[in-house]
């Protein structure tokens, strides 16, 4: 509080004073504002595409044009048949039509074989996968 | 009669050639196994027998009335099975299945005792691969079992026989497949033994019957698909057994089931695009596999490694003009 007090009796000195009077009356420097439009129609010219890209897409459009030609006979020209899709199950079903055949037969000898059991059951189960995963 | 002599002739000397190959191997088998397979033509008995099969995730039990009187058997159905008044009556020649919905009787080749047959021959050809042991079994209708088990190698279940040491009656069998997993069971509630059948349970009258044969399913088959007939000369020893349709999302696959007293094979035909180191990737070495195509069909032979599938699987390429 001591030191406020002092501080405040030597700004109200007539020297502080005039020192305050000068500072107020400096000229306030604003940026030109044609300085600033210059500044921004260079960022603009540096960011312009230059040539070099428009060779490059040049060359490319008729790469796209041909991929798209690409796929479009894949899709509707050379269709896929119907077992490339299944390729994967149409072996291994063979394989495993084969072992349940050996295996049902090792285990119910003359009883009925699971064939006879999804070809003569009645009434047919609706939902029994050993009934309903080969009848034609 | 005359003609049943003959079969039965004709039956008993394929079965003492079959025989005569896979009786070395016997010698070295468990006696209680030699037991079963000696008394398999000769037991009498009736009994009731459940069977369980297991298939893409789903179990399925079916109830059989069994009357055996050596080498014929008669099943019947109990009046709650989705089978009951079906009637299936099996002798040396052939088995034959009624169907009095369909007023028709179903003429397939015999599979009596082809289970047993099938695992001699098996221990046969993998004696190094299968360990063989006996032990005691359960209780099974009533009567107390030795237990034949057949393992691989490092001991893990194939099958299970529980077998009665007095008539050597196989009163349980289950079979496992690579996993450990029961694919199969079957199992006697009940059985009697007796001194003698009437024989008059083993003869169907019935005016009018259709009679059906796999070769007309089969033929019926090809011709709906388009596909091409096939057969199996007879000196090869296989008889069709069942044909049928399995249909992935594409083209359908016929499927035909040959049977023979030394193995199984199945020969598949197909428009479907096949792969021939697919099939064989999947087949893991343990059967064998061949296929070809010809105008646009590819066929498939799978079957057991044995030098007689070669020949069948060469004469059908052959016959069907595969290059």
């Amino acid at each position: 509080m001591k030191n406020e007090n002092q501080l405040d009796e030597k700004l109200a000195t007539d020297s502080m004073k005039s020192i305050a009077q000068l500072v107020k009356d400096l000229p306030e420097e604003i940026p030109s504002m044609n300085w600033r439009s210059q500044l921004n129609e260079r960022i603009l010219a540096e960011a312009k595409p230059k040539p070099k890209l428009n060779l490059q897409r040049w060359l490319l459009r008729p790469a796209l044009g041909l991929g798209l030609a690409a796929a479009l006979a894949v899709a509707f020209v050379i269709r896929p048949s119907a077992s490339d899709s299944t390729g994967s199950t149409v072996e291994s079903l063979m394989i495993a039509t084969h072992q349940d055949d050996v295996n049902y037969a090792s285990v119910t000898g003359a009883g009925l074989s699971v064939s006879e059991m999804k070809d003569y059951s009645s009434p047919t189960p609706v939902s029994d996968p050993l009934l309903d995963f080969d009848v034609f | 009669m005359f003609s049943r002599i003959l079969a039965s002739t004709v039956i008993a000397a394929s079965a003492a050639t079959g025989f005569g190959q896979q009786r070395p191997a016997m010698e070295g088998l468990p006696e209680i196994l030699r037991l079963a397979v000696s008394r398999a033509d000769s037991l009498r008995y009736t009994g009731v027998r459940v069977v369980n099969v297991r298939a893409r995730g789903a179990q399925r039990e079916t109830v059989e009335y069994i009357t055996r009187d050596g080498d014929r058997i008669r099943i019947d159905f109990p009046n709650d099975s989705a089978f009951s008044g079906q009637v299936i009556i099996e002798d040396p020649t052939e088995r034959r299945h009624y169907l009095p919905g369909q007023n028709e009787v179903r003429v397939l080749p015999p599979r009596r005792g082809e289970s047993l047959l099938r695992l001699v021959a098996s221990l046969a050809r993998f004696r190094q691969e299968r360990k063989v042991t006996v032990e005691n079994g359960s209780l099974i209708a009533g009567r107390l079992t030795r237990l034949l088990l057949v393992a691989d190698q490092r001991g893990n279940p194939l099958q299970k026989l529980y077998i009665d040491p007095t008539t050597g009656a196989v009163l349980k069998s289950e079979v496992y497949d690579f996993v450990g997993t029961s694919v199969g069971s079957y199992e006697f509630k009940s059985i009697e033994f007796k001194d003698k059948i009437d024989s008059r349970l083993f003869k169907v009258s019935r005016k009018g019957l259709r009679t059906v044969s796999p070769q007309t399913e089969a033929n019926e088959l090809t011709t709906k698909l388009n596909l091409r007939q096939i057969q199996i000369p007879r000196e090869f020893g296989f008889r069709l057994e069942s044909a049928r349709v399995i249909r992935p999302e594409g083209e359908p696959i016929l499927a035909q089931m040959f049977s023979s007293s030394t193995g199984r094979l199945t020969v598949f035909q197909t428009r479907a695009d096949l792969k021939s180191d697919r099939l064989s990737k999947f087949a893991r070495g343990e059967i064998s596999t061949r296929t070809w195509r010809v105008g646009g069909i590819n066929f498939a032979v799978v079957g057991p490694k044995s030098t007689n599938f070669d020949r069948v699987a060469d004469r059908l390429k052959r016959d069907l003009g595969g290059q």
